[in-house]
This record gives structure tokens, sequence and C-alpha cells, in this order.
């Protein structure tokens, strides 16, 4: 009961009259500042509706149909409208707020007072969102205009009004890391531009690819995906539409609420794990939820992917049964985000703080430390957890793993443990620190994982037989196109494994190398 | 107390703070005293646990600098050398947030605040924007920060940088004030005279290793093996030097002009009054006889040799 209640007033502290976010607020609204940004957002919005109403009018005499159909884009116009201001002001602000605090050398004082990264982070947060929010609230007489008018219902409104938010709380969410590892303010708004407007561009599509071919494949149609909701494609969504679970019919704004509110905790984590030291609570409890996540979201996309299709064999190509090699490249998909992961698992260096020096290359007792050496046994077990979770549903229902399902994850698993030896052996170039280390092993990841595709794509002029061969010489083909031989699958993942191998002797030898280098210049000074 | 111990933080092959080990009792006002990049800021910040020491610690009446972290931020007010304040919130508003921040209890905020701004002889500017304020009251604010939750250690980075000579003055009060008040206050600075004024323990770093460590007095005694002292008399400065020298104790004189010398003097504080005595009984007429002592300055100059990382 105790340890109930001190936890009771540890959120309470955290989420009501949180300081960060109380003196944001008062220096928010301060000021004549604020006053004219507002109108003139109000003012534009007015001017919007004048100009779409007067349109609508102007075309005279109308059918009923007509009306309503130009009634009903109008109202999608506004949302439009107003998501794209949401992903505007999002990003910029979370962003800004934080490091303009670094660059204002104001946070080492925030850092030496007894506060939590995550009561930082949440009140960040906070003060930001509660910017998004009157942004929203503000345009509601717009859009209660369309209502009044019959372009919406008012349960429409809410549903597209509470995703707007929510999408506003996930773009904070997304630029809440970004902020915290960049240097300087500009940068940390560039690149958390591109991160939520990567993230929109990237869902949109991928929802939209996976829907499609999901239709193509003659999955059942009656139901809306949930994931669209995630994405600013599809803010205008149907009230009723829903997804069955089982023997649940689970409306599509729940879920998908569920999913960025997890989305939104992770990131809150990786940003209060990027400012603590080696072990600390954050960078532990990042280790968890990233595993944990990685099943739900793998169960999740697994059950999407089944109630969808009715097989895992639609995204192999195959149209029928339980197919191995699309269960693969659904995995293979569903891994990609390792990417954004891969550096800070790979990379270590000994010139700055203490949490990114390794004390070896593999050590399963660093898990979820946060330490370099804990970064390989971190990366088998995400990947684990995705093949476990995955095979699990597979199985579940009715499947069976075979041998090539089998080879093809091995493929899988190597590919990633090349990319991770890539950042083992970029940091032992790097002589200024983890940051750099990691912009090195993006670069090189992106140099030997991109740039061959336009070459190999000109040589085989994207012909599945002129392609075979060179699957047999780039492991990593498996990667953009379907190889259904399993005798060219095998050979690829023996070039995989053999090459990360090499890679990683290589990079621990130079490890090695770098600590007996600084270790020798320390015992000289002494 | 506060005990340093063995201190240590390495950037790869550089050693930015080599071990560092002493110790300080409550109302103790320390004097960190090096050279630009010997390892003051280091020190203190790994103190201050923004930085994690590579290995070693300190210890804050019991509380571990690495395995209690937030134990140790309860009870520091830290002041860094660069340090910005918000511009846009008003004074009172900016003491609000870090009593909030370091969980001052709602009801017992105002009257805090209040003490901590008539400490800071900041009472008048309460209302006023932090932006509105001069160089002097924000450090002086930057101080009243720190002490809202009533810390038992201030860690204080140059804290009279960029401040003209009455707020210097000012400031100087006000920490000789905190010790007074039984806080451990390190200071770190270059303006090594004020040091002298009103710490009563300083350390000397370089390139990392602290070279010496003590009360004022004591560190100045280490570099002067023997006592200089300086004699005036009306006249015969030079028999006097000659009377002096190879007497017992004396290991040097030296003329400075007809009527003043020096002799270099090992002995006590007695043999001292007896070397007096021996030459007025000779009929030297003494006018002055002072012992000249180094100051933090020479001690300084004498430790370091300027050399940086």
């Amino acid at each position: 009961m105790k340890g109930f209640a001190e936890w009771a007033r540890a959120q309470r502290r955290v989420y009501l009259g949180n300081a960060t976010s109380v003196r944001d607020f008062r220096a928010q609204l301060r000021g004549n500042r604020p006053i004219l940004l507002w109108s003139i957002y109000l003012g534009l919005l007015v001017l919007f509706v004048v100009l779409a109403y007067s349109n609508i009018v102007a075309q005279g005499q109308q059918s009923v149909t007509v009306v309503q159909v130009s009634l009903n884009s109008f109202y999608k116009s506004i949302l439009w409208m107003l998501e794209v201001m949401v992903a505007l002001v999002a990003p910029v602000i979370v962003a800004m707020s934080i490091q303009s605090e670094v660059q204002r050398k104001s946070y080492d004082l925030i850092a030496t007072s007894p506060v939590t990264p995550k009561y930082y982070l949440i009140g960040k947060v906070l003060s930001g969102y509660r910017y998004v929010l009157m942004l929203i609230f503000l345009s509601l007489p717009v859009t209660a205009a369309a209502v009044v008018l019959g372009g919406a219902t008012y349960g429409e409104v809410f549903i597209s009004y509470f995703m707007i938010a929510m999408h506003g709380l996930l773009y904070i969410a997304i630029s809440l890391p970004i902020a915290v590892i960049s240097t300087k303010v500009v940068p940390a708004v560039i690149y958390s531009y591109v991160a939520c407007w990567g993230y929109a561009l990237f869902a949109s599509v991928g929802a939209a690819m996976y829907m499609s071919r999901a239709m193509w494949m003659g999955g059942p149609q009656e139901e809306a995906p949930f994931y669209a909701l995630l994405t600013p494609a599809m803010i205008e969504t149907p009230v009723d539409a829903h997804t069955t679970l089982g023997q649940f019919s689970v409306p599509n704004w729940i879920l998908a609420t569920a999913v960025i509110l997890v989305i939104v905790r992770f990131m809150v984590v990786g940003a209060g794990s990027a400012m603590t030291r080696k072990g600390s609570k954050e960078t532990v409890s990042l280790r968890i939820h990233g595993l944990a996540i990685t099943a739900v979201l793998t169960g999740i996309a697994a059950l999407s992917q089944f109630s969808l299709t009715g097989t895992f064999g639609a995204i192999g190509g195959s149209s029928s049964g339980f197919d191995a090699q699309g269960l693969c490249i659904f995995f293979t998909v569903l891994s990609l985000p390792l990417i954004f992961a891969l550096p800070n698992l790979s990379t270590w260096s000994y010139v700055d703080e203490h949490k990114h020096r390794p004390g070896g290359m593999f050590d399963l007792r660093q898990l979820f430390s946060g330490a370099p050496e804990g970064g390989l046994p971190y990366l088998f077990a995400l990947l684990a957890t995705m093949f476990a979770v995955g095979s699990g549903v597979l199985v579940y229902f009715g499947g069976a793993i075979d041998a090539a399902g089998i080879v093809y994850f091995v493929w899988l698993t190597g590919c990633w443990v090349f990319v991770w030896a890539m950042g083992w052996l970029a940091s032992s170039f790097t002589r200024t620190g983890a940051g750099t280390a990691k912009k090195s092993h993006i670069a090189s990841a992106v140099i030997i994982g991109l740039l061959p595709w336009p070459f190999l794509s000109i040589v085989t002029a994207m012909s599945r037989s002129d392609w075979s061969v060179v699957f047999k010489i780039y492991p990593f083909a498996g990667f953009l196109y379907n190889v259904s031989d399993l005798d060219t699958v095998v050979l690829m993942v023996f070039e995989l494994w053999v090459a990360a191998a090499a890679l990683t002797i290589w990079a621990e030898f130079r490890r090695r190398s770098v600590v007996s280098l600084y270790t020798r210049a320390l015992n000289a000074r002494q | 107390m506060l005990e340093v111990l063995g201190l240590r933080r390495v950037y790869g092959s550089l050693i930015a703070v080599n071990g560092i080990e002493f110790a300080l009792q409550p109302g103790d006002i320390f004097g960190f005293i090096g050279s630009n990049g010997a390892g003051k800021t280091t020190t203190i910040r790994m103190l201050a646990t923004l930085l994690e020491p590579t290995s070693g610690t300190a210890r804050l009446n019991g509380f571990d600098v690495v395995k209690e972290p937030m134990e140790i931020k309860r009870r520091i007010g830290y002041m860094p050398d660069f340090f910005g304040l918000y511009d846009d919130v008003k004074v009172w508003e900016y003491l609000d947030f870090y009593s909030t921040l370091y969980e001052v209890p709602a009801r017992e905020r105002p009257s805090v605040i209040d003490n901590v701004l008539e400490l800071t002889d900041l009472s008048i500017k309460k209302d006023s924007f932090v932006s509105t304020l001069s160089r002097g009251m924000q450090q002086r604010l930057c101080l009243a920060k720190c002490l809202v939750h009533d810390p038992e250690l201030l860690l204080l980075d140059e804290p009279a940088s960029g401040l003209d000579p009455r707020a210097r003055a000012e400031l100087k009060q006000l920490i000789a004030e905190l010790g007074r008040m039984g806080k451990i206050v390190i200071v770190s600075s270059h303006i090594l005279p004020e040091l002298a004024d009103f710490c009563n323990t300083v350390g000397i770093i370089e390139r990392g290793d602290l070279m010496a460590f003590g009360s004022v007095r004591d560190v100045v005694k280490t570099i002067q093996a023997a006592k200089v002292i300086e004699v005036h008399v009306i006249e015969g400065a030079g028999e006097g030097s000659m009377f002096l020298h190879g007497k017992p104790f004396v290991t040097n004189t030296h003329m400075l002009g007809s009527t003043t010398f020096k002799v270099e003097f090992e002995g006590t504080e007695q043999d001292q009054a007896e070397m007096l005595k021996s030459l007025i009984d000779a009929g030297f007429q003494v006018t002055e006889f002072r012992e000249e002592s180094a100051d933090l300055e020479d001690v300084f100059l004498r430790v370091t040799t300027g050399a940086v990382q």
C-alpha cells in the first residue's frame, strides 16, 4: 500500500504541476507574440472556410448529392490543413524547447536537480502538446461549420480530431530522442522534421501498399486495417471502422491509440536512456520495452496480416497457404526499424561517457545495461523475440516452420550481425566519441547497403533470371527481391556469415589495439 | 562532510583528473585553484553528478556520488562557470521553478523564495523579468537558486567571472556568510588574492593532479622552506647583515639598501625572537622586523608549471 502511495505521488508529481511544463507554459503565453500568432492562425482558417464555401455557393443550383460531396471535401480539406499544421508545429516545438535549453546552458542546472529524465521529458511533452492541442481546439468552430452545413457528423469530427491530436503526440514523441541527442537547435529541428515526415510518408505508403496488396489477394474487405489510422493519410476515418482480433471486434481508433501510446512511451524511455548513465533504470527499462514492443508489434502485425489476407504467403508473392518465404519477408520488413537502433547497439568509444566504453565484445550479463558489449546479445534477443512471436502466430493458425523458413531467418540474422560489425569497426576508426562513430556507422551502412542497388539494377535490368546471379554474389540482395530458390538462399547465408564473421573479427582486433594504445599512453602518463 | 576518494576521469589517453583525494568539513570554504584545463571544472562536474568518474568516487555525508546521484543532487547546489537563465520569466517564477524541482513543499515556497532573495539581496527585483537583471544580479540569482533547498554542499565554478569589483566584493561576503551557515563551499577561481580572503582551505590542481591541499597558511608554508625576515635599521644595514651571517638558523642574508636587509631563517618563532634580541643587544637600532609571507599567487606559481593538457 505504501509502495502504491509513493508511486501515485511520483506520478502526480510528473503529470500534474510538472515544473518544467509550468515554466514553459508561463513563457509560451506571455507577451503579444502568442496572441498575434493565434490571430494569424485563426484568420487563415476563417479565410480558408470563406473561400471554400464561396466556391461551393458560386456553382449555383446543385443536387443534394453533389452538395453533400462538396461539403465532405470541404470537411476533409479542413482536416488535412489541420494535420499539416500539427505536423509543422509538433516536431519543432519540443526540439526547440529542449535544444534551446542546452544551448542556453540552463540544462546543467536542471540536470543537477533531483529530477528524473522522465519528469523533465514528460514536462516538455506536456508543454509542447498543450500548444498542439490549442492549435486543434481553436479550429473547432471552423469544423463545426462543416458539420452544420452537412459535410460530416459529430462522431466523425470527434474521431478525426482525436486522431489528429494523437498524431501530434506521436510527432512530439518522435522528435523527443532526436532533440536529446542533438547538439544544436537547427539540426535538432531538421532531423525532427525528417523523422516525423519520414514516418508519415513511410507509414502512409506502407499502409497503402499493404492494404492494396491484401485487397488484391482477396482478403476480408469489410474491415479497414487499424494501422492506417497511424498515418496522416486516413484521418477522416469512418466512425465504425474496426479490426477483428480473434473473437473481438475492436474499434480501430482504440487500437491505433494504444499503439501510439506504446510508441510514445518507448520514445520517452529512449530519450531518457540517452540522458542517463550505463545500467540506469531508464536504460534497463528501454531495453525491456524494446523487447516487449517488438513482441507486441510482431504479434499485432502477424495477426493483422493473417486476418487481412488469410495467409502469410501474400507477402511472399504466393497466393496460397503458409509460405515460409512470405513469413521471412514479413520478418525482414518488421526488422527494418533495427536500422535506427543499430548505431546505438554497435558503437563504442573510449573518449567520452563511461557508458560508451566496452568491456569486451559480447557479454550476456550486459543485455539490459546499455553497455556496448551488451549490444550484440540484445540484437540477438530482438530478432529471437520477433521470430518466436511471429512463428507462434503462424503455428497458432495451423502453420509450421520448415527448413527454408529457418534458413531464411539465419540469413536475416546474418544481415544484421554484419551491419552491427560495421558499427563496431567504424568505432575503432573514430577518436572523437560515440557520436562520430554513430555517424560513421550510418554512412558506411548506407554506402554498403544502398550504393550497389542502382548498379545491380542496371546490370540485371530487374530481370528475375539475371538477379539469380546477383543473389549468389551479393548476400544482401534478399532485402529487395524475393529469393525463392533454397540453394541460393543457403549460399547467401554462407557468404553473409563468412563476411559478418570476418568483419567482426577485424573490428574486435581493432578495438583491442585501441585499448592497448590507450593503456600504454595512460601508463606512460602515470 | 565531503570525502573525495581517488576521483579520476579519463578521456581516451587524456587524464583530466588523476585520482585526487581530499576531505572537507561543514563550514569549510575551499578555493580550488588551477590553470585553464587543469581539471577544476571536470572535478566540480563530477561532484555535481554531471560527469561519471572513470574511477574513484566522492561521498557527501555518506552518500556516494556514483551510486546515489539522486541523493547527492538533493544535497548540493551547483553554479556552473557559464550558465543561462530563463529570460522570459520573473525572478520569483524562476525560483519557484527550482523550488518545485527540489520538492520544496508548495506551502513553504513563498517564504523560501523571500528568504533566498533577501540573502542574495535581490528582494527588490522579485517581480522583475530575469532578462532585465544585470550580470551581477544574474550571478546572485543563480546562487539564490542553489540555495532554495538549503544544500549541504555548494559547488561554485568561477562565480566571480565577469563581475565588477563591487559585485565581486558582495559575492565574496555572501560566500563567506554561507560558510558561516555551516555549508561546505567549493569555489574555483583564477583571482587568487580574492580566494585567500575568504577561503579557509585551498587546493591547487595541475594537469589533473592535486599538487597542494590544506589551509591557506599550511599550503603557503609548504613552499617556504625558510622564512624570509626583512629587517629595517636606522643605519648600518651592511653591518647588521654581516652580524647575523653565520648565526644559528640563519642560512643566508641579503643587503637591500643602506637601511634594509633580508635574512633567510630556519628556526622557530622562539629562535626568531632570540635573533631580534641579539640584534638589539648588539646596538642595532631596529625600526622594523617582519616576516615576509608568500601569498597564494606565489604558491600557485611555484607549485604549477602552467602546463595544460
